[in-house]
């Protein structure tokens, strides 16, 4: 069998979108990676992403529940019409999922359901949803990961645990690499991470830890002492601690926030991230400060970035809801689980009341998940940066090219979605 | 396959570059170019403009209409989404629009977002990295430069380079600083950009005086000046400097509307406001403005009629045209000050030279067929002409009608008209090597970014 190395690879296991992978493939099988974290070498490899020494099952079949619980093959082409026969009577589109498709495919699928009642779930949503309302109400300043490499020489992440979301963040951008205005690496950053736990940031990091209900405190203590009013510290946070972040923050001519969806897993997360990016405004004023949301999906930034571009905002019919849970399933609803494992996060509730409302769920995956085991019409696609060739956004909203590596018979989901929609818009 | 020819037939011409100013006559065209009508033979379509008048399609010679930070303005509700922009270049009849700038790392990103908008042809400048040439501009190695930009103009279809800021400050070898003088850079750089396509565009506020010296043909003055935002004395004699042979410039349309101001700027220190750092020391503001009528300005207008007769374009100063919302207005408050054909020159002619463009902006035989047709004026009037157009009726790029107001807007070939970049076929990404240590991605990602270039799988492996 050929053995050929293919190098500066995209990967797409993270929304960092690192393209300097290396690669050796056999076929249509990577055999071994170069430069990949962990994650990405999953990926690339086919192993699952947590338990690395098992292989991560691929959807490779195309197939349809009948009413019975025998499952029928299909081919793609009438598992598309299946699900193009279910979408036809729907009263409304539950589309969930997307941070893990390609931007072709997006722009497709919003161009498709303009004129349709949808709920959009990305499945980045808390944090996706927490921005979008935080950049209605203030103006963080945003900037680009290699801006962050060449200048950042304050780096805080809030709620945020890069090493589990974004592997290769810290070496190729926020803290070790050189850059053009950091050129000694780290010796040139001060970073820090605040969270509600101990966490392994903490070797590479300065560590604050918070209680959960007071980190709006503990940013409004900061923001108070750095407007020149005595320091308060919160009740289970210590003074010593905020004023050495303070002090780091004063002494630093470019400052990044990463914020994470940490704060967002309890009730006051949106008003923590409303004073942060109040704070981070501000603190604009004395040097360039920016606040980046920091998703875990390899395209959950181009799911906004297209969303918005279409006028999602502004379009009476579609709403976009962050929190799955907040998903009230009813008669009429189509489930479309676009590449994200819906079933894995659905309440009990919310399961039983698919199934009481006869909700058809469509799957379009490349992995075999919780979801695609209760769908009723599956259609299997490639997987990008492998399979297929796909667009995606990298989490500071840069857009980059994800080719495929083998020439298969898996199809696009950009494929797959103008096959869904074609018919139905003529 | 043959080409397909279509005749706009008894339309009202007019086009300040063939002279004719409301001359009734056919326009001839065959596949992508205007011809002249005596060299057609077999016609395959015939529209009946009688009654219409035609005009080369406008040029947006500097605009912002993806870049990055832009999807922070729109969660905000600042800006308008890519559909809305899109139609308001097509009414108002727009066939080509260059996007003043995109670095390296957002290229992907500048043509994912004009992906999704159909329309106009586009064409993208390169915000220029020049602390990434710093090697070859201290060795004054030109034709190191020349090579690497040739590569990347083969490499991302790049029309023309974007120098935000001519005296660039760098720091190296750990903590040192040095600033690289402007009149150093500029030669160098036209003498590296020679041949290349498209201009090298400066912003005027990033020029001092004694950088005019160093401006070669070539170069284009963006903003010289900005509507309303300049006294007429002030902009005589900013103008002075740059009023030599083939130095181009354009004025700038502050926005007139209650919206929000984007500036591109340098960041001075502070961040305040709605800012993206876009890298190369430059960052965009956007900021609430209130709101401003276009007919306050009627004395700068006339000091600005002299800068369009000495050739100068017509630009929106801080996004682009399509973001004026009421256009109508505009040209009314133009036209009260300004001639019809001071107005074409504006948005056609000058436009597409500044841009280098021999083939638009006009409509004589061998020009890329980008028409626009609209009514005809009942009157000679401001309020006539404005209203006239403010509301193209058909808009064709390429050959192809693109939009017809009448059958609803966009027309199926609104997406497939654009002239696109196509890659060349072998391009050695070695030879970008130079730029590599101040590049973040890699040559390789790079050249992913080609339009959609197909390449056959494992072209760059190494077989083991």
């Amino acid at each position: 069998m050929t053995r050929k190395t293919l190098t500066s690879l995209v990967c797409c296991g993270c929304s960092c979108l690192c393209d300097d992978i290396d690669a050796v493939i056999e076929g249509d099988r990577v055999v071994e990676t170069a430069n990949a974290c962990r994650w990405g070498a999953a990926r690339f490899l086919g192993l699952k992403k947590f338990s690395h020494a098992l292989p991560r099952a691929r959807c490779r079949s195309s197939r349809r529940r009948p009413d019975s619980r025998g499952r029928h093959d299909l081919s793609l082409a009438e598992a598309v019409s299946a699900c193009r026969d279910h979408l036809f009577f729907a009263r409304r589109v539950v589309a969930y999922g997307l941070g893990q498709m390609s931007l072709d495919a997006l722009q497709l699928l919003m161009e498709g359901l303009r004129d349709w009642e949808t709920l959009w779930i990305p499945s980045d949503g808390p944090l996706l949803q927490a921005f979008v309302e935080t950049y209605g109400r203030h103006a963080p300043a945003l900037t680009s990961l290699e801006c962050v490499r060449n200048h950042a020489d304050v780096v805080i992440f809030w709620g945020a645990n890069p090493l589990r979301s974004t592997p290769r963040l810290l070496s190729r951008y926020a803290l070790f690499p050189r850059g053009r205005f950091t050129e000694r690496g780290a010796e040139d950053r001060k970073a820090w991470t605040v969270d509600i736990q101990t966490t392994e940031m903490g070797r590479v990091t300065e560590l604050m830890t918070i209680p959960p209900d007071r980190e709006k405190d503990c940013v409004r203590a900061l923001r108070r002492a750095h407007a020149g009013l005595p320091l308060e510290a919160p009740a289970g946070l210590s003074a010593k601690t905020l004023s050495m972040l303070l002090k780091d923050m004063e002494a630093s001519r470019y400052r990044v926030f990463f914020f994470g969806r940490g704060p967002l897993y309890h009730a006051g997360g949106e008003a923590v991230l409303d004073e942060l990016a109040s704070w981070v405004t501000e603190l604009g004023a004395f040097a360039p400060t920016f606040l980046m949301p920091l998703p875990g999906d390899f395209n959950s930034m181009g799911f906004l970035q297209v969303f918005l571009s279409c006028g999602g905002l502004a379009n009476p019919l579609w709403r976009l809801q962050g929190d799955v849970h907040r998903w009230e399933p009813r008669a009429g609803d189509v489930l479309l689980a676009l590449s994200g494992d819906c079933f894995w996060f659905l309440t009990d509730d919310q399961k039983r009341a698919v199934r009481k409302h006869r909700i058809p769920v469509l799957a379009l995956s490349a992995h075999e998940t919780m979801t695609t085991a209760e769908a009723d019409v599956v259609a299997a696609v490639g997987l990008q940066g492998l399979d297929v060739s796909g667009r995606a956004t990298r989490l500071d909203g840069i857009s980059l090219f994800a080719e495929n590596l083998w020439n298969g018979e898996a199809v696009s989901d950009e494929a797959v979605v103008r096959d869904l929609f074609e018919p139905l818009r003529a | 396959m043959r080409p397909k020819t279509l005749i706009l037939q008894s339309g009202t011409v007019y086009d300040p570059v063939t002279g004719e100013e409301g001359t009734k006559r056919d326009i001839a065209v065959c596949g992508e170019t205007i011809v002249a009508v005596e060299n057609v033979s077999d016609v395959d379509e015939i529209v009946d403009v009688s009654g219409k008048l035609v005009t080369a399609a406008a040029v947006d010679c500097a605009a912002h209409v993806a870049f990055p930070g832009l999807w922070a303005l729109r969660a905000a509700g600042l800006y308008p989404d890519g559909e809305t922009i899109a139609r308001r270049y097509a009414e108002r009849g727009f066939g080509h629009v260059h996007e003043s700038w995109a670095t390296l790392f957002d290229w992907g990103t500048v043509q994912a977002e004009w992906d999704r908008i159909p329309g106009p042809d586009v064409s993208v400048g390169l915000l220029l990295p020049l602390y990434d040439l710093t090697a070859a501009a201290d060795a004054q190695d030109v034709s190191a430069a020349h090579n690497v930009l040739s590569l990347l103009c083969a490499l991302l279809g790049t029309h023309g380079f974007y120098l935000p800021e001519p005296r660039v400050r760098f720091r190296d070898d750990v903590y040192k600083h040095r600033e690289k003088a402007a009149t150093d850079l500029l030669p160098f750089l036209g003498a590296a950009c020679d041949g290349l396509p498209g201009p090298i565009i400066l912003p005027a506020q990033s020029l001092r005086a004694e950088d005019c010296a160093a401006l070669s043909c070539g170069m284009h003055i963006q903003r010289v000046t900005a509507f309303g935002d300049m006294e007429a004395a002030g902009y005589l004699a900013a103008s002075a400097g740059f009023d030599r042979p083939g130095i181009s410039a354009d004025v700038g349309l502050a926005w007139p509307e209650k919206s929000v101001e984007l500036t591109w700027v340098p960041p001075p220190g502070g961040t305040q406001g709605r800012r993206w750092d876009v890298g190369a020391f430059l960052m965009l503001k956007a900021e609430p403005l209130p709101t401003e009528d276009f007919r306050d300005h009627g004395e700068t207008l006339r000091v600005l009629a002299q800068g369009i007769a000495e050739g100068w374009a017509l630009s929106c100063r801080h996004a682009n045209l399509a973001l004026v919302e009421d256009w109508e207005g505009l040209i009314r408050a133009f036209l009260e000050v300004w001639t019809v054909r001071e107005w074409f020159l504006a948005t056609r002619v000058h436009a597409a030279k500044a841009l280098g463009f021999s083939d638009r902006g006009h409509l004589a035989p061998g020009a890329r067929a980008n028409l626009a047709v609209y009514g005809e004026p009942a009157e000679e009037t401001p309020a006539e002409w404005a209203k006239v157009l403010s509301r193209c009726h058909r808009l064709y790029v390429g050959g192809r009608e693109v939009y017809d107001a009448a059958r609803g807007g966009w027309t199926p070939s609104a997406r497939i008209g654009r002239s696109r970049h196509t890659a060349t076929a072998a391009i050695d990404l070695e030879g970008l090597a130079a730029l590599s240590d101040g590049m973040s991605l890699r040559p390789e990602t790079l050249r992913r970014l080609m339009p959609r270039a197909e390449r056959a799988i494992g072209d760059d492996s190494q077989d083991s």
